[in-house]
């Protein structure tokens, strides 16, 4: 029997065969979902997924691409808003 | 608009958002780029040109100029105020050059140290050439020892068999 907090859905369900052949479901915490560029909502490459305990073990340099916007936005979007805000610094002058 | 002399702006990499000046234009849609890295953090560097975003600011340099010929033409132009930069110290301009020198002497290690290894692999290859030469002979010799010993098992296997049986 798993215990009452374990009977809520915050937890996802396995399906594990024993060595006995019999099915027994394992209670195991849910992983968060796919890091996704702010913008275009595309999965970004680079950033890791796993718990929370999981990923502060990570450096620093393993968590984001080592960009501006790393982790936020995808390449090309970064470039979009690079490119636009140069043209507004030069609009003026 | 990219020749010698224009500043741009990298729109890719670590470097992404940081200024810098073209110093040379290559073949194939190349440039070769610096800040220099005292200046913006940009290290003099082979780029491309979907990599850079120019700008309408120009600087009167030379081709093929060296960071500390870039450097002064800035203070001459005033584009540290214009780009709302820092301008870099003596002691900034050395930790760019001392990272360099780290860098260029890291390099020539390494080439040192890959061509020995190459040469250590044309005598190992000899020498293994050499043992496995050697140890066939020795094979062919242990062969026959190996079959002695399997004759000896065989009736040690029909022995256990025939106690089971009897059991």
């Amino acid at each position: 029997m798993p215990t009452p907090a374990q009977r809520s859905r915050s937890f996802a369900r396995k399906r594990v065969t024993t060595p006995g052949g019999t099915v027994k479901i394992h209670y195991t915490k849910k992983k968060p979902g796919i890091a996704r560029c702010a913008e275009c909502k595309k999965p970004l490459h680079g950033v890791p997924r796993g718990l929370p305990s999981e990923i502060a073990k990570l450096t620093k340099t393993q968590k984001r691409p080592d960009r501006p916007y790393g982790g936020n936005l995808c390449p090309p979007c970064t470039r979009k808003h690079i490119k636009s805000k140069n043209m507004e610094r030069w609009e003026n002058d | 608009m990219i020749e010698v002399g224009r500043i741009c702006v990298k729109t890719a990499g670590r470097e992404a958002g940081k200024y810098c000046v073209v110093v040379d234009v290559l073949d194939d849609g190349m440039v070769l780029v610096t800040g220099p890295k005292a200046a913006t953090h940009v290290k003099r560097r082979k780029c491309s040109i979907h990599h850079i975003e120019p700008t309408p600011e120009t600087v009167k340099v030379k081709k093929n100029a060296t960071d500390d010929e870039v450097i002064a033409a800035y203070k001459q132009t005033g584009v540290f105020k214009k780009l709302e930069l820092k301008e870099p110290n003596a002691k900034d301009i050395e930790k760019a050059k001392d990272s360099e020198r780290k860098r260029a002497t890291a390099a020539k290690t390494e080439k040192k140290q890959a061509k020995p290894a190459e040469k250590k692999d044309e005598t190992k290859v000899e020498e293994k050439v050499k043992k496995e030469e050697t140890p066939k002979t020795e094979e062919k010799k242990a062969e026959p020892r190996k079959e002695e010993p399997q004759t000896e098992k065989k009736p040690a296997v029909k022995k256990k068999t025939k106690k089971k049986a009897k059991k």
